[in-house]
């Protein structure tokens, strides 16, 4: 967490607080509720239960689409890098798939599979998180460097331990990096689709928080989100980052 | 020479890049326990004979018998070294493929031949370039191999840090009797560590001229008559490898 508990950060929060302070006090609280009353909202949805309910809901979703799109696009990455057919047949694929808009995926989903709780958003996440798996592994693959796999090879190393010593600490930067951009794709993703078709989880009490104007209970929601979006990437990636810098020159 | 004491022998090796013929019917042999030195300008194909030789690249036609099975180690001209793994890590990567893990005693002597005692846990990015370079000349003595490539090891590093490794080879090789096959530009480093030389020619010639150094390695000196002499004669070959531009002396009295 070092890297984001820093002064000037602090400071930063500090200014935006007493903004929104200063604003709150001025608005009606439709449009802009004070700390006190979201701090509120957030302990009433904490008691009642629903916070931890919507939230493992949520949070389940996301960690079984990101678990496939994570095996799917390091896969793929791996079957297009080693067959330039199968390169030539999916890359431009892939990319029309990147460059579809999630909106065009949930409308679709909603066709597809109906308000289905699960299927929605596990598709959204799936179809948006593994294109950026596979970018960046497929990446990782084009960039290493064959003079390392040429000179384990010269020394007659068995091909398992070429792929474990050397492809896999080669791609473990882009493979670090494209679990950070991934996640906070399918995490948005999942409450995107859940907003849009579901009846569970924390898209899906964001929407009725909105349809009922209860602006606090929306602020409430948002911080859990941006909380749990800050644990995973300044403290469970950064494990994954420090073990990386380790031998890394910059 | 019987066939026994050959431990390479190339025959006939020919190997072009698209349309550049790099090797043309070249015939090349290495006898086990000396120190066998390839002398070339830059540009013909010195390393493409050492990436041949080697196994690394396979040749377009000719022979290559090995005799007894050898077991080949390698350094290559800027070192490749695994920058996730320390000094001791990458030397344990390539013992692991020969069983030999498990002899720290090698390892720790290794190091200490080398100067790098200290830095057994430091990785490649925290080494300079001549440490690292040494570090990839000890990983290639740490699987005790029978026949040691080496593609101008000295390519980049300082004067002390070349006379530094030069020492580290010949006394290594002089204890334990691996057969080196080293690649070089240099007449001198090749006058100062080799049993026989040979001297590449550009333009896919072939061997342009075999030479055999007899005085004992410890005791050579590039001052010593007979080396100096031998030096003159390299650079005359080399001379004759590049005298083309005679014929545009007029040229650029003109042009310039």
């Amino acid at each position: 967490m070092k890297n984001f508990i820093t002064k000037p950060f602090w400071i930063l929060l500090i200014v935006i607080f007493l903004i929104w302070e200063r604003g709150a006090a001025g608005l009606n609280s439709l449009i802009l509720p004070s700390i006190g009353e979201t701090y509120q909202a957030l302990k009433e949805i904490a008691v009642s239960g629903i916070l931890g309910k919507s939230f493992l809901i949520t949070l389940k979703r996301t960690v079984i689409a990101y678990g496939m799109a994570v095996t799917a696009g390091i896969i793929l990455a791996f079957l297009l890098h080693r067959f330039s057919l199968l390169q030539r047949t999916f890359r431009p694929l892939i990319t029309i798939i990147q460059s579809t808009p999630p909106v065009v995926w949930v409308s679709l989903a909603v066709v597809w599979f109906g308000v289905a709780d699960d299927l929605t958003p596990i598709f959204l996440i799936f179809i948006v998180s593994m294109p950026v798996i596979f970018v960046n592994i497929y990446q990782g693959l084009e960039e290493i460097d064959t003079d390392l796999i040429e000179m384990a090879r010269a020394y007659s190393t068995p091909r398992f331990r070429i792929l474990k010593e050397i492809y896999l600490p080669s791609l473990l930067p882009a493979l670090v990096s494209a679990l950070s951009v991934a996640f906070a794709f399918a995490w948005k993703s999942s409450v995107f689709a859940e907003f849009i078709a579901s009846s569970s989880g924390i898209g899906y009490q964001l929407s009725r928080a909105n349809s009922m104007l209860a602006t606090d209970r929306l602020f409430a929601w948002t911080i859990i989100l941006i909380l749990f979006m800050l644990f995973v990437e300044y403290y469970l990636l950064e494990k994954l980052k420090e073990h990386v810098s380790r031998w890394k020159n910059d | 020479m019987t066939e026994a004491d050959k431990i390479l022998e190339l025959k006939n090796i020919s190997k072009s890049f698209q349309s550049l013929k790099v090797l043309q019917d070249l015939n090349l042999e290495i006898n086990e326990g000396e120190i066998c030195c390839l002398l070339g300008p830059s540009g013909s194909g010195k390393t493409t004979l050492f990436r041949v030789a080697s196994g690394l690249e396979k040749a377009d036609s000719g022979q290559i018998i090995k005799n007894n099975n050898p077991r080949f180690a390698y350094v290559f001209q800027s070192p490749r070294l695994l920058p996730w793994k320390t000094a001791a890590e990458n030397l344990v990567f390539v013992q692991k493929n020969y069983g030999l893990e498990k002899n720290a005693e090698l390892r720790n002597l290794l190091f200490e031949l080398s100067g790098l005692a200290q830095f057994k846990d430091a990785y490649p990015h925290e080494l300079s370039g001549g440490m690292q370079q040494r570090l990839e000349l000890i990983r290639a003595f740490a699987v005790k191999p029978d026949l040691l490539f080496l593609d101008e090891p000295f390519k980049s590093l300082d004067m002390k840090t070349r006379v530094n490794l030069r020492k580290l080879i010949s006394v290594i090789q002089a204890e334990t009797g691996i057969t080196i096959f080293l690649i070089t530009h240099d007449p001198e480093e090749a006058l100062l560590l080799a049993d026989r030389i040979y001297i590449l020619a550009a333009e896919a010639e072939g061997i342009k001229r075999e030479i055999k150094i007899k005085q004992p390695r410890d005791s050579r000196k590039i001052a010593d008559p007979e080396l100096y002499q031998q030096l003159e004669n390299i650079m005359e070959i080399f001379t004759d490898l590049v005298s083309d531009i005679e014929y545009v002396r007029e040229d650029i009295k003109k042009l310039f």
